[in-house]
């Protein structure tokens, strides 16, 4: 086993330097945490007067400085939060716990970004955090604030259109993004047909994108990384906040198992969309139910002064029901339990085990001739050690260990009666195993030049599940090619084996006393293949692994950028260029079928992608007016033998320019305003240019079978929002407030897609029509207590 | 199930969130014209036709381009040869091969385009229809209109790779808006009793209409086709695949020459006939 080798490689490593490293150095060391929840901070900044010594907290709140032996003021910050410094003399080893106090100052709650101010500039790596509270100020849709849709805003980051489900990065398709909720994989990202995504933002604590350059802590996704983290829970005293909005209203109950040792929070969120359908008179609507859910719950407790454990579990489901003769639902499982230890004040580790599942259900149910059930779904288990390591000030080292086991049911039928016209079916299944490990190394060796190198090991193993049939493929290119050569393997058996070495670097280097030029290169791959071949991705399409006939997709990035502050970091600018590379990308002959087909691999085709672009990005960090604007050019395309004539074409999500502008405004000390206002140029789409007529049907034809050969027309949105707070009454925690918003108030019928159909009067007739998810401005109000 | 999910979805958004389409202008580039066939032999006792003629950009309003003068000529695999004979510009006639289980015809086209050739294999009727039943449903989410809806029975028999169409018509008229496209294949049904299965049309019958189906035996690529043909015409909203053009069985001989598509079938037909009480 090549990546245990490695693992115990640089283990020893480890090992001997950090006996040679703490012989010099004495260390203070701890966690952060918010002083009124006891919620642990994740990239608060320490620094040390009088000393270019400085840290951050990692992911669970963790710091570590390394200092001689003296006294020194240490003092701690992190955005939306009073400063607090401490005076400590060092002798030996320290464990300092600190914490902070959230600012009182009314003006500071409206803060954009949710780490330190400088870290655009001083980081080689560049992540783009969005606080919660900042999520929950956006004009929200139909009163749910949303994750993803916040993140949508910023530059390199897009959506094919409203209702599409995920979103795109880079040039990465949506199933290219890593999205973690508590270190667990979610596999689709979006309720009622993509118009809320799957995070409550009541209960998460912090979400990170790494969407310019990935460490290589992360992996197995090609574009990005979204990070969610859910809270920990109050540990101080009790709290209970929710929301009553148009569409679903939210409750988080948080607080205190043992004071200060341990606290949970559970968090809930349910659309009463079909308790609303149930009072309808008309029996049309009276029939049908729709409605999504999720649960989130997370447990926490100190084992002892170096020993943390914390259990979080997430549980989501839509369903749907039309008059009681179809069924459809679909939902995420995840499961998490974690071990923080403190191996000494310098070696920080974390071990976790990870259950994530997706599965969906589809019934018809109206006529027992006809009848069916229809299962399908996607199992991970995984295990990961991780190691954080601060040998010294200078140094940051983040190492590990992973392995995973997925298990894909991709589609069971069974009948519905028994005599149905249907026999039961059953999809052989897949099942496929990964390891990886990695090494992930910060370095800072001056003030003006800094970087972060890493490398990811991933060796990818497809399994047999059951007796399971290998086939070869043959045909011709861009036709369903069939099954050859078949033979038997029995269950477990290892089919085939991907090793990928993905090497990762950020380089900074300081320009000036606010700006810096940072330049990266980083190889990923992707072994987890969404199977798509609709606009946007459906909650019915199933994901492959890399397989006999699936090779890793992978993926090439150089990106270069240019940061700078203005004004001690009141604004902060930047521009990035990047380019990437893709290859192995998946796509499907004409006429595919994805669902229910043993010989999807024969419909499968592969080819190469490129995708580049200029971001800018100019952002007001405070006062009362404060927001961003971002511009995206770009372009993003595909090269696949059997599609376009095997020329490049414009990928479906490919925007030439994207304009993203976000305003906040505090009107009075409890009103909020703000707005944001969303430009692209319209995505592709196939059309035909020629027709004919077939038995009276009217045919359409595409005489050069070009691919994404026209556009839709171009996008824009305005939404808008105020918030008002109830004035708080002295003495009670009780507070409340009112969101009003409006999406789409400029009242665009914005097109999401433009085909080709039969007019509906005189069906012998085509014409071109467009789609809009949205046809009206979308009026919504919500209340919000906290208490 | 493909249009299970599509309907689903245009229900759901358009009850809940004003969805809508709405007609546009483009302005398409007219493409290259292509060659069409549209052709079938039966063992319908009459007549058979095979139409020649070039696609048109997709706003003309003008007729189509016949291609007149072509030798088209039909043979079958036990020796019949035939010339076909252009009763009308662009419509030559079948008038003397006759459709036979498990022969295979080939179709060979010398035009002034080119030389083109379709090969069809007579397929089995695999499933011969017993009888057609009515239900009368309201006006619902599911039914966009109150009246009766036909079912079909019948045997299909046991072996993997059969497809079958069945066309309806009302009162001896041809069904052929977007809706009325039933194709199937047996790869989930086979060797089953095919009982009580909705048929898809436009508009519901009402009392008194007299409803035929014919089924028709279809190959693989003819089913590829008309599978083909009907996501074309019922294509659209969030989940809509990229506009893919029919696959066809007519193939250019000669390099250079115009695209072809349509399609050349061969197909054994049965037929259920009631009167809808």
């Amino acid at each position: 086993m090549k990546f245990l080798n490695l693992f115990y490689v640089s283990l020893l490593i480890l090992v001997t330097t950090i006996s040679v490293a703490s012989e010099k150095n004495i260390t203070v060391s701890g966690y952060v945490k918010d002083e009124i929840s006891g919620e642990t901070l994740a990239g608060a900044v320490v620094t040390v007067a009088g000393s270019n010594v400085k840290a951050a907290t990692n992911g669970y709140g963790f710091y570590s400085l390394s200092l001689g032996a003296g006294t020194f003021k240490i003092s701690y910050s992190y955005v939306g939060y009073d400063r607090k410094e401490i005076q400590v003399s060092v002798k030996k080893d320290t464990l300092l716990n600190v914490t902070i106090k959230p600012s009182s100052n009314m003006m500071n709650e409206v803060v954009v970004s949710a780490t330190s101010k400088k870290d655009n500039v001083s980081k080689p790596v560049n992540v783009a955090p969005l606080s919660m509270v900042t999520v929950k100020q956006l004009p929200p849709f139909l009163g749910e604030p949303d994750l993803i849709r916040s993140f949508q805003l910023l530059p390199g980051v897009s959506t094919i259109g409203d209702g599409a489900s995920g979103f795109n990065v880079r040039g990465g398709g949506v199933d290219q993004n890593l999205v973690l909720l508590d270190e667990a994989p979610l596999y689709f990202t979006s309720h009622l047909f993509n118009l809320f995504s799957v995070a409550n933002p009541d209960a998460v604590k912090d979400a990170a994108l790494y969407k310019t350059e990935m460490p290589a802590r992360y992996g197995g996704r090609l574009s990005s990384v979204l990070d969610t983290r859910m809270k920990d829970g109050n540990n101080q005293k009790w709290n209970v906040a929710g929301g009553l909005g148009l569409i679903a209203s939210r409750l988080t109950v948080e607080g205190p198992i043992k004071k200060d040792k341990s606290s949970m929070i559970v968090s809930a969120r349910r659309s009463y969309t079909d308790i609303l359908t149930k009072q309808s008179s008309d029996p049309d609507i009276k029939d049908n139910s729709i409605y999504f859910y999720d649960l989130s719950a997370k447990l926490n407790f100190a084992l002892s002064e170096k020993d943390r454990l914390f259990v979080s579990g997430y549980f989501g489901k839509d369903k749907i029901e039309v008059s009681n003769r179809f069924l459809l639902q679909w939902g995420n499982g995840t499961g998490t339990v974690r071990w923080n230890h403190i191996f000494n004040p310098r070696l920080f580790s974390n071990t976790s085990i990870i259950y994530s599942d997706y599965k969906y259900k589809l019934g018809v149910m109206d006529n027992p001739a006809t009848s069916f059930d229809w299962n399908a779904s996607i199992v991970d288990y995984s295990a990961k050690n991780s190691f954080s390591w601060y040998p010294n000030p200078q140094n940051s080292i983040y190492f590990g260990i992973e392995a995973s086991l997925h298990e894909f049911s991709p589609g069971k039928a069974t009948p519905g009666s028994e005599n149905s016209i249907f026999n039961a079916i059953a999809m052989p299944g897949q099942r496929a195993a990964d390891y990886n490990a990695y090494w992930d190394h910060e370095l800072s060796l001056s003030d003006v030049f800094s970087f972060e190198y890493g490398l990811r090991y991933t060796a990818f193993q497809s399994l047999a599940k059951g007796e399971t049939v290998i086939s070869d493929y043959a045909g011709n290119t861009g036709e369903r090619k069939l099954p050859v050569n078949q033979r038997t393997v029995k269950d477990w058996a290892s089919i085939k084996w991907y090793h990928n070495l993905q090497p990762r670097l950020s380089l900074k280097i300081k320009t000036g006393e606010d700006a810096s030029v940072k330049a990266s290169y980083s190889r990923t791959a992707q072994n987890l293949h969404l199977v798509s071949n609709t606009i946007s991705s459906s909650p019915l399409d199933i994901w492959t692994p890399s397989s006999y006939n699936v090779k890793p997709e992978t993926a090439d990035q150089v990106s270069a950028g240019y940061f700078r502050n203005f004004k001690e970091n009141l604004y902060e600018a930047s521009v990035e260029l990047y380019y990437r590379k893709l290859d192995n990308q998946m796509d499907f002959i004409d006429g595919a079928e994805t669902l229910l087909n043993e010989d999807l691999p024969g419909d499968m085709l592969f080819g190469k992608g490129r995708a580049y672009g200029a971001e800018f990005y100019v952002k007001k960090n405070s006062g009362r007016l404060n927001g961003w604007l971002s511009y995206t050019l770009s372009r993003t395309e595909r090269k696949i033998d059997g599609i376009n004539n095997y020329e490049y074409y414009p990928a479906k999500y490919d925007k030439t320019h994207f304009v993203s502008l976000v305003g906040m405004y505090q009107l009075k000390p409890r009103i909020t305003l703000s707005g944001t206002y969303n430009f692209a140029t319209g995505v592709p789409a196939t059309l035909p240019d020629g027709k004919f007529e077939y038995d009276g049907f009217p045919v359409q034809y595409n005489s050069g079978n070009f691919r994404n050969n026209y556009r839709i027309p171009a996008y824009h949105r305005l939404d808008l929002s105020a918030t008002f707070k109830k004035k708080p009454v002295p003495g009670r925690k009780y507070t409340s407030e009112w969101v009003v918003s409006l999406f789409n108030a400029l009242n665009r019928k914005n097109a999401f897609s433009v085909y080709v159909k039969p007019n509906e009067d005189r069906p012998a007739e085509l014409e071109t029509v467009r789609f809009s998810m949205f046809g009206a401005v979308i009026p919504s109000v919500t209340w919000n207590f906290k208490f | 199930m493909k249009t299970l999910n599509i309907v689903l979805i245009l229900i759901f958004s358009a009850m809940l969130f004003s969805a809508c389409e709405d007609k546009i202008d483009m302005n398409i580039k007219d493409g290259e014209q292509a060659l069409v066939v549209e052709g079938w032999l039966t063992n319908k006792p009459e007549s058979h036709y095979v139409k020649i003629y070039l696609t048109k950009p997709l706003s003309s309003s003008s007729s189509f381009e016949q291609v007149t003068g072509a030798v088209v000529t039909l043979k079958d695999d036990v020796g019949n040869t035939e010339v076909l004979h252009e009763k009308e510009p662009g419509k030559y006639e079948i008038a003397v091969i006759k459709g036979v289980e498990g022969r295979t015809y080939t179709l060979r086209i010398q035009s002034s385009e080119g030389t083109y050739e379709a090969i069809s294999k007579m397929p089995r009727l695999s499933m011969a229809p017993d009888s057609l039943t009515f239900k009368y449903e309201e006006k619902s989410i599911v039914y966009e209109d109150a009246g009766y809806y036909p079912y079909i029975y019948g045997q299909e028999i046991p072996g993997e790779g059969d497809y079958i169409q069945v066309k309806l018509y009302n009162n001896g008229k041809y069904l052929n808006k977007p809706a009325d496209i039933n194709i199937f294949s047996d790869e989930f049904v086979d060797g089953n009793y095919i009982n009580n299965t909705e048929l898809s049309v436009d508009t519901p019958f009402v009392a008194g209409d007299r409803v035929k189906a014919e089924v028709w035996s279809q190959t693989e690529e003819a089913y590829h086709f008309w599978t083909d043909l009907r996501t074309q015409l019922q294509n659209g909203g969030i989940f809509a695949s990229p506009m893919t053009n029919t696959r066809t069985n007519i193939k250019s001989l000669t390099p250079g020459a115009r695209k072809a598509n349509g399609f050349f079938g061969t197909s054994l037909v049965a037929t259920a006939e009631r009167k809808v009480e």
